[in-house]
């Protein structure tokens, strides 16, 4: 009986710790170096398309 | 399971392919400026002719070396594809930046029959010399940022990771209950 407590308390333990571990897991969330990367990237995408959609600055890619 | 032979051949490849696409482009900017600003049109058109060819024989093939060995190195190891912010983002930049080399070789192909053909003026197509400056260096930005996620690797799991690290995590505690049982 004894036995068998000790090993259920050892179960119980361990999903406690899987259960607090996991949620963990699902609050990290997005880092923040992440969005900041993101909009970074999403800033340069739109300039990049801006200069080209206005025909100013670069090259077009056709020489003909 | 892979052996760590395999991981690390896999591993030198992609580091040999990046570092080379790393410093062809360096010597591909060096080329597109002096190309722009340089004083001998001769060498300029050296220069041109050079850089046609550094491209589709060096940067082209390092490129996509890289962006192959790169995902073959991501799945066989603990990394994963998805798994990682930092791999997936690393993998984004090269498949942007493969694409748009090989979009932006055409203007290289194009300068490159010009100056095989004659000698280029100064200012003259003032436009796609730019160019060819502008994208090498994004490019070198791009695998500079490239590099360092390699080097620092970042923390933060995708949704996809935390999935996978929550179902790693049960089939550990089930397995441990069982032993335990």
């Amino acid at each position: 009986m004894d036995a068998n407590h000790s090993a259920n308390h050892g179960s119980s333990k361990e999903e406690d710790e899987t259960s607090s571990a996991e949620s963990e897991i699902t609050d990290e969330g997005t880092p923040r170096w992440v969005k900041v990367f993101g909009f970074i990237a999403l800033v340069l995408v739109v300039i990049v398309l801006g200069i080209h959609l206005a025909g100013a600055g670069f090259h077009s890619h056709s020489f003909k | 399971m892979i052996s760590p032979t395999v991981r690390k051949f896999g591993l030198t490849t992609h580091i040999g392919s990046s570092v080379g696409w790393f410093g062809s482009v360096l010597a591909f900017l060096a080329l597109a400026i002096y190309g722009m600003t340089g004083g001998n049109l001769q060498t300029v058109r050296a220069a041109y002719l050079s850089m046609n060819l550094i491209g589709w024989w060096i940067i082209v093939p390092l490129s996509l070396a890289a962006l192959v060995t790169g995902i073959v190195q991501s799945l066989i190891s603990p990394w994963g594809l998805f798994r990682h912010y930092w791999v997936v983002i690393k993998l984004m930049i090269t498949i942007v930046a493969t694409a748009l080399l090989l979009l932006h070789m055409q203007p290289v192909g194009h300068l490159a029959r010009v100056v095989a053909a004659r000698t280029l003026e100064h200012g003259e197509l003032a436009g796609i010399r730019l160019q060819l400056v502008a994208d090498a260096g994004a490019a070198l930005v791009a695998l500079l940022i490239a590099l360092v996620l390699s080097v620092y690797k970042p923390q933060g799991l995708t949704a996809y990771g935390r999935r996978k690290k929550r179902e790693k995590l049960r089939r550990g505690t089930i397995s441990a209950s069982n032993q335990t049982c």
